[in-house]
């Protein structure tokens, strides 16, 4: 299928493998940096992965200038305005992140901030807003995952407004992903199990949501084929070193699509809830993923049906609007699969929802952007009635 | 060698499509004021707006443009000119404006097709396109609305007499905007 007009962009250099982490103070010097600002987290410090960066940087003429290593779970503007100061305090001129979702959307507001030479994130929220030559940036992910390491876009909590603030810009890629086996194998199976859906349901939606097209497809597809090949394996074995790089990898493919497809309504239903009742981010997806999917039946039921070869639906059946369900079913099987293996949550009410949130959350999830490219409108009514059916 | 700094002068085809921008956007300002005053489901979508926020609607590089602003339980048109925005949906080109306002492409596509860009908080933006799609429905016609519209909208009684309410305002309503 090819679109009308379609626009499709990703600069980021990508070193995926063996020893690739040893690469890092050569691709700084080539983005002619010296002195890199670490954005990381306190999981990823007592995990040991810090001492990893730090060993790769032994011997090269580039240092680390500082280590920010006081990232939540979901970055703020509080977290980016710390961390700026200390990128001018210590004369950085790079940053590195290392960590997953939040390292990655903390080091992109640090970059705004730095290279607008503005104070104020608020000022840059939106679409397509950013004018500056951005700093060097090199994103290192430790969960495989939610594919920031190649998206255009974070997402920032203001404190004050007790907001998200959505940024999206061609500006905020990194200059260089790098993807190293060492540097996922101590996620725990749970987190594993989640990232691993956030992955899947980037692909996904990536591959039926309203800007698709034949480039980013191709990456959908070979994302949805590795996560049905190793997620699982993952789970079972967090030290199988191949199935780790290709969860890794996977989890690039599907950034790179959904960077350049947009997500639905699963998504502005997974922010929601993330926001409202503080659900992980894949788990979020996990839940919705199924239901999103059938509401899209309608719509997108042909697209949907060209994904059950790669999730193994053998012998798919004859009618499209069969095989795209049998699609739907496959996910459900991985989920279950999963829910037996660690706990991974399949309804918002294992997930830890209470009931009376439903509203608030249908409410959050018609105001996210992601619905402006489910192929099926999204009323308060039709978010309420995904809620229940997932709850 | 010929050197051209960039052409100053635009073709007539150029001048009429942005006749047509300007008229429409004035079109759209005058029936978001419209809708507001006339219609339930307006005012029930107006009634989550934060108090005060303004919207502009516009072409780059230089415009037009027009800006609405949320005044309690009403929206006010506040003209052809961006008013200190805080929310602001911009066309990218000329060309790209007129896909939508021609109704050869509704806002879902646009986005898709990355038309415009948008300043300020997307979850605003997502409010104000609502909003767009309630002043579509009651100024595009039927056979329009269904090509754009995700989910053709449908009419109550009550609602197809708004409708026709807004027509029946539209022309003075553009006369006396015209100059705002």
């Amino acid at each position: 299928m090819i679109p009308d007009y379609f626009q499709f962009y990703c600069p980021v250099k990508i070193l995926s493998g063996l020893k690739a982490l040893s690469n890092l103070p050569y691709e700084m010097e080539l983005l002619g940096a010296k002195r890199a600002l670490v954005i990381t987290d306190l999981g990823v410090v007592s995990a040991g992965l810090i001492k990893l960066v730090e060993a790769a940087m032994e011997g090269s003429k580039c240092e680390i200038g500082a280590i920010y290593s006081d990232t939540p779970v979901d970055s703020s503007n509080k977290v980016v305005n710390d961390a700026a100061k200390i990128y001018r305090a210590k004369k950085c001129d790079c940053l590195v992140a290392v960590g997953g979702g939040s390292s990655m959307d903390t080091a992109k507001g640090v970059d705004i901030l730095i290279s607008e030479g503005m104070d104020d994130l608020m000022k840059f929220q939106g679409m397509d807003r950013l004018k500056a030559q951005m700093q060097p940036f090199i994103a290192i992910p430790t969960t495989a995952g939610t594919g920031s390491e190649v998206t255009l876009a974070a997402v920032i909590r203001d404190i004050e407004a007790d907001l998200k603030m959505p940024f999206v810009s061609d500006k905020l890629y990194p200059h260089v992903a790098i993807l190293d086996p060492k540097m996922t194998m101590t996620m725990p199976p749970k987190i594993t199990a989640a990232t691993g859906m956030d992955a899947l349901t980037h692909a996904v939606e990536a591959y039926y949501c309203l800007q698709k097209n034949p480039v980013s497809d191709a990456f959908a597809t070979a994302a949805v084929q590795m996560i049905f090949e190793y997620l699982i394996k993952c789970v079972e074995n967090g030290r199988d070193e191949k199935a780790r790089m290709a969860m890794a990898n996977a989890s690039l493919l599907a950034g790179i699509s959904f960077s350049n497809s947009m997500v639905g309504v699963v998504h502005a239903l997974a922010h929601a809830a993330g926001g409202v009742c503080h659900v992980p981010h894949g788990v979020a997806n996990a839940v919705f993923l199924p239901w999103g999917m059938e509401q899209n039946l309608g719509k997108a039921s042909e697209y949907i049906a060209e994904l059950a070869p790669y999730m193994g639906v053998k012998d798919p059946p004859a009618q499209p609007i069969d095989r795209a369900k049998a699609a739907v079913q496959a996910v459900r099987n991985l989920l279950n699969k999963l829910h037996d293996l660690c706990g991974l949550p399949t309804t918002l009410k294992e997930a830890g929802v209470p009931k009376q949130k439903l509203n608030k959350i249908a409410k959050a999830a018609i105001n996210d952007g992601s619905c402006n490219y489910n192929p099926e409108d999204v009323t308060f009514e039709d978010a309420l009635a995904i809620l229940k059916k997932a709850y | 060698m010929t050197e051209s700094f960039g052409s100053k002068k635009v073709s007539s085809s150029y001048k009429m499509k942005e006749f047509v921008a300007k008229t429409s956007l004035l079109a759209l300002g005058v029936t978001f004021e419209l809708i507001s005053r006339l219609s339930d489901e307006a005012k029930k979508e107006i009634a989550g707006w934060k108090e005060g926020r303004v919207f502009a609607l516009g072409i780059l590089p230089s415009g037009p443009y027009i800006s609405i602003k949320k005044e309690g339980d009403r929206l006010q048109y506040l003209g052809m000119d961006l008013k200190d925005p805080d929310v602001t949906i911009l066309f990218k080109n000329l060309e790209a404006a007129m896909l939508s306002f021609t109704g050869q492409q509704g806002a879902h596509i646009a986005a898709a097709q990355h038309r415009f860009i948008v300043q300020g908080n997307i979850s605003e933006s997502m409010q104000f396109a609502r909003g767009l799609g309630l002043v579509q429905k009651y100024l595009f016609p039927g056979i329009m609305l269904n090509k754009i519209s995700k989910r053709a909208p449908t009419f109550t009684p009550s609602q197809l007499w708004v409708k026709a309410n807004i027509m029946a305002r539209l022309t003075p309503g553009l006369l006396f905007s015209m100059n705002k």
